[in-house]
């Protein structure tokens, strides 16, 4: 038996070994570089979406198809220039520059040193010049913003944002537009702008801050955007002001605003303000939850999600300050500290120069890293889970260093904690523990959004660890039961609230 | 103290006084630039002069359009590979103390002398380039080493055509391409080539802007207006493109002739063209006739229509009192059976009542209705008379009754 079974694995073998060398056989006969294997995966994760504008000058409104043209194949060349420097070896350069300037880029790649990312961000393009027939350009792009991160030394990545000025030769060879020639005229530091809008007012808000982070019940975290329901979010808002809540706190998923998958949910993102509105509370969006990655190739299409939310959100009355992510402290390990801050840091300056009227702020999950970007935040937040003790002492320290408003972003406690109810707080419980904390924040002027208003019966895949003492205790932190029924905390929190009125 | 020096005896000395690796980081991913610290060199230079401590104390990373190098430093001569230093543009040197960046500097390679053949790239013509008509002619200069130049060059322009010769040397700043736009010359063609210092450039056909249209479309209204020699219709030129298929230059003179065929009737206009379509309003004929059209541009016939008829007046012109004061004319017809243009006036006059004011009237979708209350009572007429195109219509005065 064990022969016969050794026998057909040998020709099973034989077949597979036989049917995978006639294909590469095949493949390379066809003439094709071997790399356009590693070349067409690249292009299919091609996420690539620069900011791109065009000066309004004759030649452009002349020839728009043509500098249409030139602009697709003259961002595709420098996506692909990038990525060949990235990753030291040719990829595509051949489909976008001519012979001498190939020549120049692949040598120059045998000069590499340490690691290199670079993806520019934005084109700025002005065209100079079309010929009669259509073959040659002179196009030249004006400060586009480039981000380019070094690192030498692992662990020790270094980020460069900069402005290039470059002209270029774009020539016609083989029914294709390529760099024919190009000169670096100018690069530039961005300056990390500080702001010049008056946040007076929105602080002021924050500052009498009594907050609620906000999930519906049926659809928490990655199913909140496909499931916005306009009844439930009038219902989950009226309940939430009559709690006394004056603020809640959202989360904007990339997955659901990310180029290809953005507009419907912008949509409801103005919607969700609308309603806030229509009930009289403020709110205050987190981005970027669950993002792809930092690696600077995410950087485009997470700078787009960036533009269209916060072109909304800047004008609209229910919006109270921008959170730029949500626990990013937590990625320190996986990513790299360093990455995660260069990272922070560029959308922090891309919010700014959108809307500069609302405070930015940065949701620390441990306080001990509320320092990190001082300069760059315009208030300070951070959650409350763990080392309750102390904590009052461990703001005021900062309060009293860095003089900036302190918002307590999360903190709540669960129904249902560790293995069995016998070990989890009793409603009761909670709400002692939350009106705990509510007294000492007032008594030590933190603003405070509560973890959360429902409990939920379902919670996504990947959001926790998948072990079920873990995943019961995240259900149980609302206010109101999965039955829609309030908590005592609720209930007392309800009555709370009709005193103060 | 050096500048260099003391942004390093500072970080170390934060760091001596307990700087929190936190905040070591964020100082680390600041850009620390000197604005005012330019390195210049010539292209072909293989080193640079920096100062010793620069050249001692740093790792020397240079970055530009082109990835990144390490480069190599001694006795205060910073060492450009052949590559790098064979192209020209603006780079950045990063200075490293181990992995600290404590400064950024600019390196600039200034392209070499413009050398050899001038490229040389005819543009669009018969279009207007910052609103100066012509052909539009760019050209770039390169040094030896393919890098386009940036400077002030003295190009000599030879153009040879039929009205001779035109041979200038002008100074251009280059900008890395130059361009220079040629006024028009009524589609004459001529060679154009470049000279200057170590730089020559082929020949290049170069056909004149002329702004002339080789071809357009005429178009009239639909509903003729009557051959009263008063009135005014608009013709209409389309799609006016030159030679190559370009639209033709806003600016350019078009010449409409309407003529018959006994010349007995001649009339001219002008117009320009606008976005490749100009307007022509034209006055109608005097009298019923079969009228040519003929559009010139740069004296060539680039479009035409032949038999357009051209009306008398009405042929009858209904009337009908509505009261004994109030009056309906029309609806008023021309001999092709179309209602008379909106805005067609009327002449009104009352026999015997010569001194009254009468009001000014026009048909309105062939119609017109006069109230003659006002009239009357001040002076009483016999006889009404209206014209239309010149064609009386005379009515006697309405019986009270009536």
């Amino acid at each position: 038996m064990s022969r016969r079974l050794a026998w057909v694995f040998a020709i099973a073998f034989l077949i597979i070994s036989i049917m995978l060398f006639s294909r590469i056989i095949g493949y390379y006969n066809s003439g094709a570089d071997g790399s356009n294997l590693l070349q067409t995966q690249l292009l299919d994760e091609l996420d690539y979406y620069p900011e791109i504008t065009w000066q309004d000058n004759y030649l452009f409104n002349q020839y728009q198809s043509v500098a249409l043209d030139l602009e697709g194949r003259l961002v595709e060349a420098f996506f692909w220039l990038n990525r060949s420097f990235e990753l030291s070896k040719p990829m595509k350069l051949q489909d976008y520059f001519d012979k001498d300037q190939y020549q120049k880029i692949t040598s120059l790649l045998d000069y590499q040193v340490g690691e290199f990312e670079k993806t520019h961000t934005s084109f700025d393009l002005v065209l100079k010049h079309v010929s009669l027939d259509k073959s040659v350009a002179v196009v030249e792009c004006i400060n586009s913003k480039t981000l380019e991160r070094i690192t030498l030394f692992p662990e020790h990545p270094h980020l460069f944002y900069n402005t290039e000025t470059f002209t270029l030769i774009m020539v016609v060879i083989d029914g294709k537009w390529k760099v024919k020639n190009w000169i670096a005229e100018q690069k530039t530091p961005v300056t990390w702008s500080k702001r010049s809008g008056s946040l007076s007012k929105k602080l002021a808000s924050l500052e009498q801050s009594r907050g609620i982070n906000y999930y519906p019940a049926k659809h928490p975290w990655s199913l909140f955007w496909d499931s916005i329901n306009v009844k439930t979010l009038r219902k989950d808002f009226k309940l939430i002001d009559s709690l006394g809540f004056n603020t809640i706190r959202i989360f904007l998923s990339e997955e659901h605003f990310e180029k290809g998958s953005d507009l419907q949910n912008l949509n409801a993102f103005r919607l969700l303000l609308d309603i806030a509105q229509e009930t009289g509370l403020q709110v205050v969006p987190t981005l970027f939850d669950f993002p792809k990655g930092f690696d600077l190739k995410h950087y485009t299409n997470q700078l787009y999600q960036l533009r269209n939310i916060v072109n909304i959100g800047k004008s609209h009355p229910a919006l109270l300050a921008w959170s730029v992510k949500n626990e990013p402290d937590l990625d320190f390990e996986l990513h790299g500290q360093e990455i995660i801050l260069q990272w922070l840091k560029v959308m922090i300056k891309s919010i700014r120069d959108l809307d500069d009227r609302h405070p930015i702020t940065i949701g620390w999950s441990d306080r001990q890293y509320l320092p990190l970007l001082a300069d760059h935040i315009d208030y300070f937040s951070f959650h409350l889970y763990k080392d309750f003790s102390h904590w009052e002492a461990d703001i005021e320290s900062i309060r009293s260093k860095y003089n900036k408003l302190i918002v307590l972003e999360e903190f709540g406690f669960s129904t249902r904690d560790g293995f069995s109810n016998i070990l989890s707080k009793s409603e009761k419980g909670q709400y002692n523990e939350i009106n705990s904390i509510i007294t000492n924040c007032q008594n030590n002027n933190v603003p405070f959004f509560l973890w959360t208003l429902h409990d939920f019966e379902d919670i996504p895949t990947g959001i926790f660890p998948n072990r079920p003492w873990i995943l019961a205790k995240q259900k149980h932190f609302g206010l109101v039961r999965t039955d829609g029924s309030l908590k005592k905390s609720a209930e007392l929190l309800l009555v709370e609230n009709k005193k103060d009125d | 103290m050096n500048r260099l020096l003391y942004i390093h005896l500072l970080l170390a000395t934060l760091c001596l006084l307990g700087c929190e690796s936190t905040q070591e980081e964020i100082l680390r991913t600041e850009n620390l630039y000197s604005a005012d610290s330019i390195v210049n060199t010539q292209v072909g230079q293989q080193s640079v002069t920096l100062s010793e401590e620069q050249c001692d104390n740093y790792t020397i990373i240079l970055t530009g359009l082109h990835g990144q190098i390490t480069l190599s430093c001694e006795e205060g001569k910073l060492f450009l590979p052949e590559l790098i230093a064979n192209i020209a543009g603006s780079y950045q040197l990063l200075y490293f103390d181990d992995h600290r960046l404590i400064e950024q500097q600019e390196l600039r390679i200034k392209a070499g002398k413009p050398e050899g053949e001038i490229l040389t790239y005819v543009g669009p013509k018969t279009t207007s380039f910052d609103g100066t008509p012509g052909t539009m002619l760019t050209t770039i200069i390169t040094d030896s080493l393919n890098n386009m130049v940036d400077d002030d060059i003295a190009l000599r322009y030879r153009l040879l055509g039929k009205k001779g010769r035109f041979d200038r040397t002008e100074i251009v700043d280059h900008n890395y391409f130059t361009k220079k736009i040629f006024p028009p010359y009524n589609n004459d063609k001529v060679l154009v080539g470049l000279a200057g210092p170590n730089l020559y450039s082929l020949e290049l056909p170069l056909e004149g802007s002329s702004g002339c249209a080789k071809s357009a479309e005429l178009t009239l209204p639909l509903l003729y207006p009557l051959a009263d020699g008063r009135q005014t219709f608009d013709i209409e030129v389309q799609n006016g493109i030159d030679s190559e298929g370009y639209k033709v230059e806003d600016g350019s003179l078009i010449t409409l002739y309407l003529y018959n065929s006994k010349s007995s009737y001649k009339a001219k206009y002008t117009s320009v063209f606008v976005n490749g379509g100009a307007k022509f309003t034209v006055e109608n004929p005097p009298r019923a006739d079969i009228i040519d059209l003929d559009l010139y541009a740069c004296e060539q016939l680039i479009a035409s229509k032949r038999d357009v008829v051209f009306n008398t007046a009405a042929i009858e012109v209904p009337h009908i009192w509505l009261s004994a004061t109030e009056l309906q004319i029309g609806p008023v017809l021309n001999t092709l059976n179309q209602v008379l243009p909106n805005g067609s006036p009327i002449d009104l006059s009352l026999v015997g009542c010569e001194q009254a004011t009468l009001p000014f009237i026009e048909l309105y979708d062939g119609i017109a209705r006069i109230d003659l209350n006002e009239i009357y009572t001040s002076c009483d007429y016999s006889e009404l008379v209206f014209a239309i195109n010149n064609q009386s219509t005379i009515i006697k005065k309405p019986k009270s009754n009536e």
